[in-house]
């Protein structure tokens, strides 16, 4: 491209030239004059098409934003400004100064000193040629006097034999005569001609074969009766003076004649009269040319001004576009390091400040990208022990927007793939009921910003209820007063529980042991007692001994039984796992009871295509065991209680559970046992051990479970367990149900 | 090329055509008849045009400038398939120019020199139009020739000066020409 607006340059450059020197000399290049107009309009529109595609590229840039294209506008627009203005006035002035220039070479003084010379030739010559004219006339009258009455005809081939003297017929001069005349006269042509123009005889002292015959205004003017006198300018431009006189001839003798003949000048006269000529002429036809040499040069001018315009346009814009590269190149590169490209380099086109200034940029890139590399892969390593990390780990920004959220957090919490980055942590609990007690206990204590605090939260997930310990820490940074947190969640619910139950095993094991061991004596005192006293005493007395020791044998059985059930709570929970079908495992022990209590109503509400579970079969038949026998304990006539055993599946905490519930149509319970029903020893049952509950509560608790006991709005109390419905088991469905049988 | 350019294009050579259009149609020289002869064993032509000058090549005449009218003229072969054939191809200019001192107008032939003076321009100019026994060419070298001749009148305006050039160039005025003339005859 650049090489083709050169040569264009060149060219239109070369034109110009040549069209300045057709200007200057029209013989040599003036017939190229139309061609090189032509040639130059043709390259300035070329320029201007070229300028015309270019100003359409540069506003289709600004209009689309592109990098670097106001930038170019501006310097195009000081480039422009700083090129035409001065050619524009440089333009103004030279058009001016040639016009006053041209305007000057024609001075009135000197046209009217050329007009005046010119008129002092003529008139110079003026007398002579009156004296010529009247010798002239002279030798026509003397021809007349001398001719014969009879027309005779000349011979014209006698006019092209060579020889500067033409002899005529008989009646006209003879050779001698006119050239007689010719020389008396010093005329250099003596032509006698009719009255048409033929020449009948001529006499000459030139050299020519034709004699110079006059024009045919000439003789018409003759015929007229007027004679001729003139200057005429001949071959070479000497100057003669023509005459030309009417031969009269006598009547009857036919038509008149001419006599046509040329004088020379002087040549000294010849010579200056030549140059007033010359210089007059010249003179007025340069005065007749002003007008158009000033439009002429103003054309070229114009064309040379309109060629140094749309060149240097065009230039402002390669230059322009040039010096913008650069800085469209860091432009671009800058936004590409702004979306995180930070392999973006620029090539380096020019050794002076702005290649040192496209260096700085590629140093700066690679230096950003190398620091850029090594903070991912800290944090890579980062987010590798924070994956690692058992505890979840939340980390906020002021605003308690999550930044980093560890795989352990979003397990613990039993957060969905929505929550990420960027969300607002406690939005985020709120979204999930389960979480709401986090919410609620995290919201104060964020906006309290507290350097560091820690609280234990249950919260209720799939597999059950969850106890965590929330610790958090503010995090100050060094450039601000706002502050995030790190909170750091561990699942404390397995301690707690395994403390708990360690305590009370602890609690029933003593029991156990220090109730248990003196029972037996006890009762084997009693025994004895019977026996060794009964046989002794009266029959009242006897039977009186009798009722006491039975009591007391029968109260120590049932403290046994107690000690026993003590030891049972106390034994560590060994689950032996398998798949259990939930519905089957149900109607065995309904079908159990139906058949201690013939007339009660045991309803069952089994869903259909119930998965089977992983658990422990005979713990969680002990578990519906226990459920069942509350419920008809709790029923007003066990005899004719109404009892409901229903499954479902149910949503908790984003899992499947089995939801089996088991209602009662007694009393309730008291709303004072509701909160801790489940502890030991909290019965509502006046013969009760208060471990039922308990032990249910903790085989629940074994398989992962949650039980919850709570009166019916209308009637009763109903008893809900929900057992997680573990996907491995269930996408094994096959083999476990195998292992069961 | 793009269209818009293509598009371009075209304008600009749509405004130089309409630019140039009048310049192509003008003409104020009109050959009324033109016939050959031999003379002298020479071949020789003989016109009889009709040249009306515009006022502008008037002006100038009267200041002093010379005018130059080209004759061209072309004998050709005609043939029935392909192009004629040129056989011959003559130039020859005459100019009018004012002679300040005499007051007169000469015309001047200007490959022979011959000059033929008039007191008027008109007359001049009338004797220009007027073409009588231009020699042509030997009568010999086209005996028994079929030929076509064409003759075509014109104002030379590379031999103008060079001022008057650029605007003889854009000026209607300036560009006279006859177009051809033709006629076909047995040399």
């Amino acid at each position: 491209m650049l090489g083709t607006v050169g040569l264009l340059t060149l060219s239109l450059l070369g034109s110009l030239v040549l069209m300045s020197a057709a200007m200057q000399n029209s013989d040599r290049f003036g017939a190229l004059y139309s061609v090189l107009l032509l040639s130059n309009t043709a390259g300035l529109m070329a320029f201007v098409w070229l300028i015309g595609v270019n100003v359409r590229r540069l506003l289709r840039q600004i209009r689309a934003r592109e990098p670097g294209a106001r930038l170019t506008l501006r310097m195009l627009v000081i480039f422009v400004a700083l090129a035409v203005l001065p050619v524009t006035v440089l333009y103004t002035f030279s058009l001016d100064f040639l016009r006053r220039g041209i305007d000057s070479w024609f001075d009135v003084r000197v046209g009217d000193a050329l007009q005046s010379s010119l008129e002092l030739s003529r008139e110079a010559l003026d007398l002579r040629m009156r004296e010529l004219l009247s010798q002239t006339e002279s030798m026509a009258e003397e021809i007349t006097q001398g001719a014969p009455p009879e027309r005779t005809t000349l011979n014209l081939d006698a006019l092209r034999d060579p020889g500067s003297i033409v002899t005529a017929s008989a009646w006209t001069p003879g050779p001698s005569v006119l050239d007689a005349m010719r020389a008396r006269s010093g005329a250099d042509e003596l032509t006698l001609l009719s009255a048409d123009g033929e020449p009948l005889a001529t006499s000459s002292r030139i050299s020519d074969l034709i004699p110079h015959l006059p024009a045919e205004s000439l003789l018409v003017q003759l015929r007229q009766g007027r004679s001729y006198i003139g200057l005429d300018p001949l071959r070479d431009g000497t100057l003669f003076v023509r005459v030309a006189v009417s031969v009269n001839v006598a009547p009857g003798a036919g038509a008149k004649r001419v006599l046509h003949a040329l004088y020379p000048i002087a040549p000294r006269i010849n010579r200056l009269a030549g140059t007033v000529e010359n210089a007059y002429a010249k003179y007025h036809e340069l005065d007749y040319l002003r007008e158009k040499l000033k439009l002429s040069f103003a054309m070229t001018l114009t064309m040379v001004l309109l060629f140094s315009i749309v060149t240097a346009v065009w230039a402002a814009f390669y230059s322009a576009r040039r010096l913008a590269a650069p800085i469209r190149d860091l432009a671009i590169g800058t936004a590409a390091v702004a979306a995180g490209d930070y392999a973006t380099s620029l090539p380096v086109q020019s050794n002076d400040e702005m290649g040192f200034l496209v260096s700085s940029f590629n140093d700066m890139t690679r230096r950003i990208g190398r620091a850029r590399a090594e903070t991912e892969t800290q944090r890579e390593y980062l987010d590798t022990v924070l994956r690692q990390l058992s505890s979840g780990v939340v980390a906020l920004d002021e605003a308690a927007h999550i930044t980093t959220l560890n795989e352990s957090a979003r397990r613990m919490l039993e957060l969905d793939d929505d929550a990420a980055p960027g969300l607002g942590f406690i939005e985020t609990c709120r979204r999930d009921d389960h979480l709401h007690p986090l919410a609620d206990t995290l919201e104060p204590l964020l906006a309290e910003q507290r350097s560091e605090w820690q609280e234990q939260i249950t919260i209720f997930a799939s597999n059950g209820r969850r106890v965590l310990m929330c610790r958090g820490t503010s995090l100050a940074r060094h450039d601000s007063a706002a502050r995030g947190y790190v909170i750091v969640f561990e699942n404390i619910t397995a301690i707690i529980q395994g403390q708990r139950d360690a305590a009370w095993s602890e609690v029933a094991r003593r029991l156990a042991h220090e109730i248990k061991n003196p029972l037996t004596p006890i009762q084997l005192a009693a025994e004895r007692l019977r026996q060794k006293y009964l046989k002794k005493l009266g029959p009242e007395e006897g039977e009186a001994l009798e009722r006491l020791t039975s009591t007391i044998v029968q109260q120590v059985e049932t403290m046994k039984a107690i000690v026993n059930t003590f030891s049972d709570y106390a034994k560590s929970p060994v689950i032996t796992r398998a798949a259990v079908d939930i519905n089957a495992l149900i109607a065995g022990v309904v079908d159990l009871f139906r058949g201690g209590y013939p007339e009660a109503r045991i309803e069952t509400r089994l869903a259909e295509g119930l998965p089977p579970l992983s658990g422990d079969p005979t713990r969680l038949r002990q578990v519906l065991n226990n459920l069942v026998k509350n419920a008809f304990e709790a029923s007003p006539e066990p005899a004719n209680a109404h009892i409901i055993v229903s499954t479902s599946i149910t949503q908790y905490a984003q899992a499947d559970h089995v939801e089996i519930r088991i209602e009662d149509r007694g009393e309730g319970l008291p709303e004072p046992l509701l909160s801790n029903i489940f502890e030991p020893y909290v019965t509502s049952k006046a013969k009760g051990t208060g471990l039922g509950l308990a032990i249910v509560k903790k085989i629940v608790e074994e398989h992962n479970g949650v039980v919850t006991l709570r009166n019916n709005p209308e009637v009763g109390a109903v008893a809900i367990i929900r057992l997680p419905l573990d996907k491995e088991p269930a996408q094994n469905e096959e083999a476990l149900l195998k292992d069961a049988v | 090329m793009p269209a818009h350019a293509r598009r371009l294009l075209l304008l600009a050579q749509l405004v130089l055509l309409a630019l140039w259009l009048p310049l192509l149609w003008a003409s104020d020289i009109e050959i009324e008849s033109a016939s050959e002869h031999v003379t002298h064993e020479m071949l020789m032509v003989d016109a009889d045009s009709r040249i009306e000058f515009s006022e502008d090549a008037i002006k100038a005449m009267n200041s002093g400038v010379p005018i130059t009218i080209e004759f061209d003229l072309r004998i050709a072969r005609p043939r029935k398939l392909l192009w004629d054939a040129e056989v011959l191809s003559a130039h020859r200019d005459f100019t009018i120019e004012r002679h300040a001192l005499s007051d007169q107008f000469v015309l001047s032939d200007r490959a022979t020199g011959e000059r033929r003076i008039h007191g008027e321009l008109g007359l001049a100019i009338q004797d220009l139009a007027r073409i009588r026994d231009l020699p042509i060419a030997e009568a010999s070298q086209l005996a028994g020739e079929d030929v076509e001749i064409s003759l075509r009148l014109r104002l030379a305006i590379r031999s103008l000066p060079g001022p008057l050039i650029p605007i003889a160039f854009i000026s209607p005025g300036w560009h006279m020409s006859s177009g051809w003339y033709r006629w076909r005859t047995q040399l």
